[in-house]
């Protein structure tokens, strides 16, 4: 086989994997607009009425709310968390390798297993389940090895002659972070912030152990797919959709601007 | 010299507060596990509460003992037993192993070419092109779950595909509610997280596949003693990433699984939403989280997995 045949091919293989990542996720948008009252095929005509729909549908709001709230806080915790470990793990101390796989740990525990275990923590202890106790700290928990790793690697890249420098000119430790340290690593704090909030927008299985009678946006769509199953859901989805793709494009410039 | 710097300092605050101020950092750099303890006190806190002691809570719930009027507390292996004597649970067990190394493996196969095809086949779009393969994976797994509903479907639109062309004479009914559909998603929904580490690891430097060629080696020398053992350690790592997510699906096998695709996870569940057998369901947890420590221990032996996961200790 020549290089250029490879390339094509190599170019065709890729195309192919795209389209079976795009497939469902282009079905499900334009299914939005479908004129019918199932969530398939076939298509009865263009219609916004799910969107609509969406608007006055109450529950949802409440349930996009509490999204919202939890994100917000989860990143706002987890990064605080995340940066500060992260800043700690710039010295070297005893024991540094084994509490640094304690901490990346939760990456490859189930969620499942998790979610159950955290019941019974919260049932033991007496704990009410709600969205701002219970479930923020299955959140919290959930983010901080992804934000401490993106901080960790940031401030790997870090040149820490930059530092020295602000020392040399009499600068202390506190002023040296808030004016060197802090503006350069910026960027990466604000994308792990997004990062965090992301996976908390979407987080299910830990949400669904720990919520009790609260809702999030993923907890009011697995209820609504145990019972009514309409086009309503292709429109929330879609704007999930969108708003996903909006963040990581919003991550990947703040990324850029860095460089 | 020194004197000059000074002058130019930004202002710091005066007095009383500037030299405790000075006191602390002075204290803090005497003692630097000090800081160290500090900043890493809130993140080991939060594992306490998160993972240490919910772990704790299982095994000893895994001794409890489960009756009509609740869970009591005892020192008995009757769950583990009711595990091992029932062949239903350890046969759902080895099926959802199975599952998960079926799509880890064919994860892998689609993967590797797709990564090769990302570092080295393009030029111009490669960062649009990698953004498009991390979208899904910041897009809820619930919705992409849901998003082959309408693809498998009896109305859905390979049955609308074949109908049309006319190769099938009634839609049918076994893309879903079975393990195939189960697999086929969670292929979907997982595969970024096998394209990602073996591109991120994938430090292929362009000149060592030149040397190797230079140096008389074919194309599939090179493949095999150059790129290969370059990229093992992000194989490795998107084997242990894959097979977690898929031995851990609760959504899809309960989505579209059927009957015949239900998993072990599902089981689980099932004990603390539908039977409320809470110290059976905690020896599955155990064991869920067994199998998991397992293969990392196994996978250890291939590939440093700290740097897998991005650490850099």
């Amino acid at each position: 086989m020549t290089d250029a045949r490879a390339r094509w091919f190599l170019r065709g293989y890729g195309t192919a994997v795209y389209i079976f990542l795009y497939t469902p996720i282009v079905m499900l948008i334009v299914l939005s607009f479908n004129d019918t009252n199932s969530i398939t095929l076939p298509w009865g005509g263009f219609t916004l009425r799910w969107y609509r729909a969406l608007a006055e549908n109450q529950s949802l709001f409440v349930s996009l709310k509490n999204s919202l709230t939890l994100g917000l806080i989860t990143a706002l915790l987890s990064t605080v968390i995340g940066a500060l470990a992260a800043f700690a793990f710039r010295s070297r101390f005893r024991g540094q390798v084994a509490a640094m796989r304690v901490l990346l740990l939760p990456f490859v525990i189930p969620g499942l297993t998790i979610g159950v275990a955290l019941l019974l923590l919260f049932h033991a202890l007496g704990v009410r389940p709600g969205l701002l106790t219970t479930t923020l700290v299955a959140h919290v928990g959930f983010t901080l090895p992804y934000v401490f790793v993106l901080i960790s690697t940031r401030l790997h890249r870090f040149d820490e002659s930059l530092e020295e420098a602000a020392m040399d000119l009499g600068a202390d430790e506190i002023t040296t972070f808030w004016q060197v340290t802090f503006p350069l690593i910026r960027p990466g704090i604000v994308g792990s912030a997004l990062f965090a909030f992301t996976l908390s927008f979407d987080e299910f299985i830990r949400t669904l152990f720990t919520i009790g009678n609260d809702n999030t946006l993923p907890i009011q769509i697995w209820s609504t797919l145990g019972s009514m199953v309409s086009p309503e859901l292709n429109a929330i989805a879609t704007l999930i959709v969108a708003a996903s793709f909006a963040l990581v494009i919003v991550g990947e410039l703040l990324r850029r601007r860095e460089r | 010299m020194a004197i000059e710097g000074a002058a130019a300092r930004p202002a710091l605050p005066t007095g009383a507060v500037r030299s405790a101020r000075q006191d602390l950092l002075a204290l803090l750099n005497r003692w630097g596990w000090v800081k160290v303890l500090l900043f890493l006190m809130p993140a080991c806190l939060l594992l306490m509460v998160y993972l240490v002691i919910p772990i704790v809570m299982l095994i000893v719930m895994s001794f409890y003992r489960s009756t009509l009027f609740g869970v009591v507390p005892d020192f008995s292996w009757n769950n583990y037993l009711h595990f091992l004597r029932n062949p239903m649970f350890p046969n759902l067990l080895l099926r959802s192993i199975r599952l998960a190394v079926t799509v880890t493996a064919i994860s892998l196969l689609v993967s590797y070419p797709f990564a090769y095809f990302l570092a080295r086949g393009t030029r111009r779009f490669r960062t649009t092109l990698l953004i498009l393969v991390m979208v899904p994976f910041w897009t809820s797994y619930l919705i992409r779950t849901m998003s082959w509903l309408p693809i498998l479907g009896i109305k859905g639109l390979v049955n609308y595909s074949l109908m049309t062309l006319q190769l099938v004479e009634s839609p049918v009914e076994a893309f879903l509610f079975n393990q195939f559909s189960v697999v086929l998603t969670l292929i979907h929904i997982y595969l970024p997280y096998m394209v990602v580490p073996i591109l991120s690891l994938d430090r292929l430097d362009g000149r060592l596949l030149e040397a190797a060629s230079d140096l008389g080696a074919t194309p599939l020398r090179t493949f095999w003693h150059v790129t290969l053992p370059l990229s093992l350690p992000g194989v490795v790592g998107g084997i242990v990433m894959v097979f977690i997510a898929a031995f851990g699906a609760y959504v899809t096998p309960k989505l579209l699984g059927g009957s015949s695709g239900i998993m072990f996870g599902n089981v689980l569940a099932d004990q603390y939403s539908g039977t409320f057998n809470w110290p059976f369901g905690a020896v599955l947890a155990l064991i869920m989280i067994a199998v998991v420590l397992g293969l990392l221990v196994v996978a250890s032996r291939f590939a440093r997995l700290d740097a897998v996961f991005g650490a850099r200790a």
